[in-house]
């Protein structure tokens, strides 16, 4: 089991691009295993459309976009793996998903992992000229085309939504394919449904749920696992990358919540500090390092 | 007198990215403005494609992407301009490229150029159905509209825009760009039949912050730019604020003449220079040839 972060509080930080590549380079040299970044193309003027249902960013939020952002630090870094946390490709382009990801994957000599989820706001995939309804099956669809460009040389699909002929990328990525991990459900509502935990048994390589150990969890895991049996899947190949929350937690709590996940079968613990500065996020992070990484394993 | 470069011929080498950012990083040390980087997201397998306009890039050309290559490299450069030559625009969707650029921009400073075409390959434009839209022969009518909605995006934190290809409500990008906005410039014609038609010069005149023209001094090529600088007065822009930048190629001329074929293009109108080779075979040359293209430019 290896820990990651994530750069979510920092779209609450305004302009302060140095504090972020300190972070970063912080949790690299620390060694933390990742680092999760999250995609947001267009920001959404909220009071003006009534409000929007459970988003926590906004126009006013000050987001990076993620494959660009992931490629300037490729070449900060040496050992962290960049994760997408998660990337609504629904919303894009899938050759061009593809292609940047493939890109990434070279820049950083492999160190890109795809997490990607169907997306939420209705009115993002308005503005963006993107079909809400369908994402999902459309989602299925985008990623055959993704993996299909990732290992072979020459690529012909033609699907409801692509209509592609002879055609390929090159350079290949250094990892063929590139995993692919879904991600779901929110850290007030973490159960996801049955059709989203049925779709990470049959074709996800890894998911990464906002589920609390319990019987809750342990229930979805069954699903997913039944879901990789039926479609001729290893359940033990398909990742975990769960949540922590560290808030205010005492270093002993914060233990137990490890060890708690580590039985449940967690790949990857993904640490969520609380909000503060790019300052307080770095000495967070060294302190979670020091007090509750080494203690609990 | 600015130079910029390119990588163009490094598709043709094979896989080689430290040599790519060390060509990049020479460039820099050496004082040239920018770099040109070229944009295919699909490669072509030509043999099975007749149907499609001669093209140097297949699906055997090692093609980095643009955006993620250009921000890789802004974290390692701290003056050399980054300049799409170009980016086929209309094959993507427009309010990506709008926060990829302004991320590229932000990350580099304010370094970038967004150089666009409407591109020729009707292939590739199938092959990305996500894209904003329309048709392959509607390209045209798609890449104006685009570039309205990249400069609202670029500098209000409030857009609201609705067009043929385009819906638009209340939405923004943030952060915004450093340049606000980031100068669009626009290619056109190829290298065998540089002078494109009418309606491209007058689309030059009316939206470009800059062009990238394949032609070389001469009088057709005059008759062309005379025809961008009318459609700018009719529009009623000034003609001096849309940047020329023209290419000289280096194979086999000595600095005397290299020195004189920039006199001629900076006579012509040009106001920037772009220097390439076609028979360079590896990096390695590339970088030689631009070193040995320091004194010409010592001599501006």
């Amino acid at each position: 089991m290896s820990f990651g972060t994530n750069i979510y509080n920092f779209t609450q930080y305004g302009d302060d691009l140095p504090g972020l590549i300190e972070f970063v380079r912080t949790a690299d040299e620390l060694g933390f295993h990742n680092m999760r970044f999250l995609d947001h193309v267009v920001g959404i003027v909220a009071e003006k459309h009534g409000g929007i249902a459970q988003t926590p960013y906004t126009n006013k939020s000050y987001i990076h976009e993620a494959f660009t952002l992931i490629a300037y630090l490729a070449a900060l870094t040496t050992r962290i793996q960049f994760v997408t946390g998660v990337l609504v490709p629904t919303q894009r382009e899938t050759c061009l998903v593809a292609k940047q990801a493939a890109e990434i994957d070279i820049l950083s000599g492999g160190r890109l992992r795809l997490g990607m989820g169907v997306g939420y706001n209705a009115i993002e995939f308005e503005t963006l000229g993107a079909d809400f309804k369908t994402r999902g099956k459309r989602f299925e669809e985008q990623i055959s085309v993704m993996r299909a460009f990732w290992t072979q040389e020459e690529v012909s699909f033609k699907g409801q939504w692509h209509n592609i002929r002879d055609a390929s990328l090159a350079p290949l990525p250094i990892q063929r394919p590139i995993p692919i991990w879904f991600g779901m459900g929110r850290m007030y509502a973490p159960v996801p449904t049955d059709a989203i935990l049925a779709r990470v048994g049959r074709l996800a390589d890894g998911w990464l749920p906002m589920i609390q150990p319990g019987p809750e969890a342990r229930e979805c895991i069954r699903k997913v696992h039944d879901a990789a049996r039926a479609a001729g899947r290893d359940p033990s190949m398909i990742g975990m990358d769960v949540s922590l929350v560290v808030g205010d937690k005492s270093k002993a709590q914060l233990i137990d919540e490890v060890r708690a996940f580590r039985d449940l079968g967690a790949t990857y613990i993904n640490a969520y500090f609380p909000v503060s500065s790019p300052r307080g996020e770095i000495e967070a992070m060294k302190r979670f390092r020091g007090e509750v990484i080494d203690a609990a394993a | 007198m600015k130079f910029g470069t390119n990588i163009y011929k490094f598709t043709q080498y094979g896989e080689d990215l430290a040599g790519t950012v060390e060509f990049v990083k020479t460039a820099e040390a050496l004082g040239f403005n920018h770099v040109r980087f070229l944009d295919h997201v699909v490669g072509i397998i030509a043999e099975r494609h007749s149907g499609i306009m001669q093209t140097p890039y297949t699906s055997k050309s090692y093609i980095h992407e643009v955006f993620t290559l250009m921000a890789f490299l802004a974290g390692q450069t701290s003056r050399i301009c980054f300049m799409t030559g170009v980016l086929i625009l209309p094959q993507r969707p427009t309010l990506l490229v709008a926060k990829q650029a302004a991320e590229v921009d932000i990350l580099s400073g304010g370094r970038l150029t967004l150089g666009v075409g409407v591109g020729y390959n009707a292939i590739e434009f199938r092959a990305m159905t996500g894209n904003s839209g329309g048709n392959f022969a509607e390209r045209g009518t798609l890449f104006e509209e685009q570039i309205e909605v990249l400069r609202r995006l670029w500098t209000k934190e409030d857009v609201t825009f609705k067009g043929r290809f385009h819906d638009i409500q209340d939405a923004c990008l943030a952060p915004l760009p450093v340049q606000r906005p980031i100068p669009i410039w626009l290619g056109f014609g190829r290298r065998i039949s540089p002078i494109p038609p009418d309606k491209v010069l007058r689309r030059v005149g009316r939206l470009a912050d800059g062009c990238l023209p394949q032609w070389l001094p001469g009088e057709e090529a005059r008759i062309a730019l005379g025809k961008i600088h009318a459609a700018a007065r009719e529009a009623g822009r000034n003609p001096d604020d849309i940047t020329v930048e023209m290419s000289i190629y280096g194979d086999g001329r000595s600095k005397a003449e290299l020195i004189d074929d920039i006199k001629r293009v900076r006579d012509f109108g040009a106001h920037q220079v772009h220097i390439r080779w076609d028979d360079l075979s590896s990096i390695r040359d590339n970088i030689e040839g631009i070193r040995r293209f320091r004194e010409v430019m010592d001599a501006f």
